[in-house]
């Protein structure tokens, strides 16, 4: 009987330490870096205090996480990725298509955030179908202006607003005139990996380019279209007859870009509201001699891929971990509730860029929910730090029916891989023929369609 | 001891049939390549140790127990040797040699990030190589190596023996020469990427504008961006094989260099027929050993071009790194690996058939 006795009580104690350690615990990705010390107070001093007063039994564990391709698959692998983690749109297709995400679908219809969602970013939260991400912000691939630049070369009208580029026409006009006013590049072009790629498709479909079509349930590319061309034969003009790039297009990648831009070595590049820091904070561009504006036109008008960043929740996260990051997220200001402590946690964002010398933005509504949009602009309204005007043609190019357009579907990364190759090939040779060299795209790409998705 | 063997064998042969079912994807997959090493290991182990026992049941009397006996004596001098290579071996076998198994494995299987999701036979290598990007990467790895043979092959040698003959300041040459060495070798990859930068502010640009002469491009250039990315290559790695051709110099008996001198040789006929026969073996290894690491060049094109322009310094290991890094896709970067290790093999193979070792020194 003793030994029974003996038995149930270990039994009993056995289960009640499991049953403990089964309390929650949410690793919070999204937690600031060290260094970011004004991102550590807020979240010690008001998300974390403010999320253990509704939560008592959930357990946060400071994990912060700064997403990157190297490291993110050993961490997803070895099942030691953060609750909750920050992403770019560009990565879902790869993210969700290895199976290294939670389906996020039915807990945001439960909490009735799913439709609420804004229609034009639905597309890049899914993947067949379903959703992966709650999308934290999102942008149109516009141009970065470096107003300095500009009015060096007296490209500002008498009120000293820059005369910037409405056309690619008029974008060849302006990049030649600085080029010849101050000696710096007019434009910075991508060209060592896969971004440039990415940035001439955005060009392409201003010249009326649809770059993939689904007919008869399969999947053609067209590369080698009359716009595609077009465009193609811009960027080697560019280089060739306009010389107006900087001095190896080869070498620039997505940062050295910006470094282009904040150092007075370039006047404009495509870039996007979401890296404002970048010319600015990271390479000491004054934030009031940074502009941005839409895509110039081209036949097609003005076209700007939709970007942008959302949380993901790795394969393997439980429900109840989810629903506490939500809860966080919600705390912090991104979810589409308001609250006084949600008005608190976006302040500490805004207050954070003014701190850092960032320019505040405004931003395209990541939700359709009209309270949250209007705390949103008040707050906007309260910290704006630059003249809302020099992002103002930006944002109504954005706005225009149509503007905005998502990633082309199948393959993408390949697509971009064979377009890169064929700009690098008219950038180092004055002589190459682009409808020959995208002709090779066309073939190249065409049987990777066939081969992987057309089978 | 025969109990124990007989053990050791058998779960050696577990581990072994255990392995292949895993990998043939009968049995839970998980550690199959574990099992198939661990399972050789164990028949290797069990091997010996009934081996041994079988000496020891067997050493009599007479003149054949005593051979015998020296016999076991000596397989236990060497089961002292097992032991201490014992924590090498595994390593190798964990950290080596499974990861390579599991490589060739994961080649034939299609794949979502590292777990397997069905048996797909060649399909990752016939998609390897209808890629846009293999063949180019394929020449380029040759190309890699035919430059690195043509302008780094020499170079150690030639230092060496300067270096050889060199009475003062010797050991400064040596250590100037291992410098570049000892320099992290991302960094030197880095620097030499401003050496070699189309702006103004390149260190090349700024010697041509010192001398007045226009800037113009290198790494964009594609004719030329492969000499100057094993140039580069040569110039971090030719310290190291210098050294080791240093120490083949030295250990030429210097009764040769004495008697060809009192036979009236002069510089060069020493040079071509006592230096050059002496470490015609050493260069021979040296020369399949450059070719194996210099197929497999990965981050100096990575960091200095990103394999542009137009695929024109894409090495295959890229290509690897393309698919496993950029892209996830565990699959196609290992069946590119294991092209990669084919072809290696095989040009070691030929290499080894049509050049003999010389017997003569």
């Amino acid at each position: 009987m003793k030994k029974l006795l003996a038995l149930a009580l270990v039994l009993a104690l056995t289960l009640g330490a499991a049953g403990a350690m089964a309390e929650t615990v949410l690793k919070l990705g999204i937690y600031p870096i060290d260094t970011d010390e004004r991102g550590v107070e807020t979240h010690e001093n008001t998300f974390i205090p403010a999320f253990e007063a509704a939560h008592p039994d959930v357990t946060i564990e400071r994990a912060p996480y700064d997403f990157n391709l190297q490291t993110i698959l050993p961490l997803l692998e070895s099942g030691n990725a953060p609750s909750v983690i920050t992403t770019y749109f560009t990565e879902i297709p790869k993210l969700a298509g290895n199976d290294f995400l939670e389906d996020i679908t039915d807990i945001l219809e439960e909490r009735g955030w799913l439709e609420q969602i804004n229609p034009a970013i639905i597309g890049p939260s899914s993947y067949e179908g379903r959703v992966y991400g709650i999308p934290r912000n999102f942008y149109g691939m516009g141009m970065m202006l470096n107003v300095e630049l500009f009015e060096e070369a007296g490209l500002v009208d008498e009120d000293g607003t820059p005369l910037y580029p409405k056309t690619w026409d008029e974008f060849v006009e302006t990049a030649a005139k600085i080029k010849d006013e101050t000696g710096a590049a007019g434009f910075v072009l991508l060209g060592a990996d896969n971004a440039a790629g990415w940035h001439f498709t955005i060009l392409s479909w201003s010249f009326g380019a649809q770059m993939q079509t689904l007919e008869d349930g399969k999947w053609i590319a067209h590369l080698n279209d009359e716009p595609v061309v077009k465009a193609l034969q811009l960027v080697k003009d560019l280089k060739w007859e306009h010389d107006v790039l900087t001095a190896d297009p080869t070498a620039e990648n997505w940062a050295t870009g910006f470094q282009q831009l904040g150092t007075g070595a370039a006047a404009m590049y495509m870039a996007a509201d979401d890296a404002v820091a970048q010319p600015t904070a990271n390479y000491g561009l004054p934030i009031d001699k940074l502009m941005m504006i839409g895509m110039p036109a081209g036949p097609a008008g003005t076209v700007m891929l939709t970007g942008g960043n959302l949380f993901v929740f790795p394969k393997g996260t439980p429900k109840d971990e989810i629903n506490a990051a939500l809860d966080y997220l919600e705390i912090m200001g991104y979810a589409p509730v308001v609250s006084d402590i949600a008005r608190e946690g976006r302040k500490a964002d805004y207050e954070s860029n003014v701190a850092n010398g960032v320019p505040v933005m405004k931003g395209l509504n990541v939700w359709t929910n009209d309270e949250y949009n209007a705390m949103i602009d008040e707050l906007y309204a309260q910290y704006v730090n630059v003249d809302p005007a020099l992002y103002a043609s930006y944002y109504e190019a954005a706005a225009k029916p149509g503007a905005l357009h998502a990633e082309e579907p199948m393959q993408t990364q390949d697509m971009y891989a064979e377009l890169t190759k064929a700009l690098q090939a008219v950038i180092v040779d004055a002589d190459a023929d682009p409808q020959a060299l995208l002709d090779i795209a066309q073939e190249n790409f065409q049987a990777l369609l066939d081969e992987q998705v057309n089978k | 001891m025969r109990a124990l063997s007989w053990m050791v064998l058998g779960l050696g042969g577990l581990c072994l049939l255990l392995g292949i079912l895993a990998l043939a994807g009968i049995a839970p997959v998980l550690y199959g390549g574990w099992l198939l090493t661990a399972g050789i290991a164990g028949l290797f182990a069990g091997w010996y140790l009934s081996l041994s026992a079988g000496m020891l049941e067997s050493a009599g009397g007479g003149e054949q127990a005593r051979l015998r006996l020296r016999r076991l004596s000596r397989l236990k001098y060497d089961l002292g040797a097992w032991f201490i290579m014992a924590p090498c071996a595994i390593l190798f076998l964990f950290f080596i040699y499974d990861p390579l198994i599991e490589s060739v494995r994961l080649s034939f299987f299609e794949t979502k990030g590292m777990t397997t999701v069905r048996f797909v036979g060649f399909q990752n290598y016939r998609r390897m190589l209808i890629h846009p990007d293999f063949w180019p990467s394929v020449r380029n790895s040759f190309m890699y190596t035919f430059w690195s043979l043509a302008i780094g092959f020499m170079v150690p040698i030639v230092m060496s023996v300067i270096v050889n003959e060199m009475i003062i300041g010797k050991n400064l040459a040596r250590t100037a020469i291992y410098l570049p060495v000892i320099v992290p070798g991302l960094a030197t990859v880095v620097l030499w990427r401003f050496i070699f930068s189309a702006e103004a502010s390149g260190g090349m640009n700024m010697l041509l504008a010192a001398l007045g002469l226009p800037r113009t491009t290198y790494l964009s250039n594609p004719s030329i961006v492969i000499p100057i990315i094993v140039l580069t290559m040569t110039w971090r790695n030719a310290g190291s094989t210098t050294l080791i051709y240093l120490a083949g110099l030295q250990s030429i008996d210097p009764q040769h260099y004495e008697a060809a001198i009192i036979d009236g040789a002069g510089v060069w006929r020493r040079l071509i027929h006592i230096t050059i026969p002496n470490i015609y073996n050493l260069a021979r290894t040296l020369l399949i050993l450059q070719i194996i690491a210099v197929f497999q060049i990965i981050y100096e094109p990575l960091v200095m071009t990103n394999g542009g322009p137009n695929n024109a310094s894409v090495s295959m290991m890229q290509v690897v790194y393309r698919y496993a890094f950029e892209r996830f896709d565990y699959s196609h970067a290992t069946a590119m690996s294991v092209i990669i290790a084919v072809i290696l093999l095989a040009l070691t193979l030929v290499y080894n058939r049509i050049g003999k070792p010389s017997e003569a020194y």
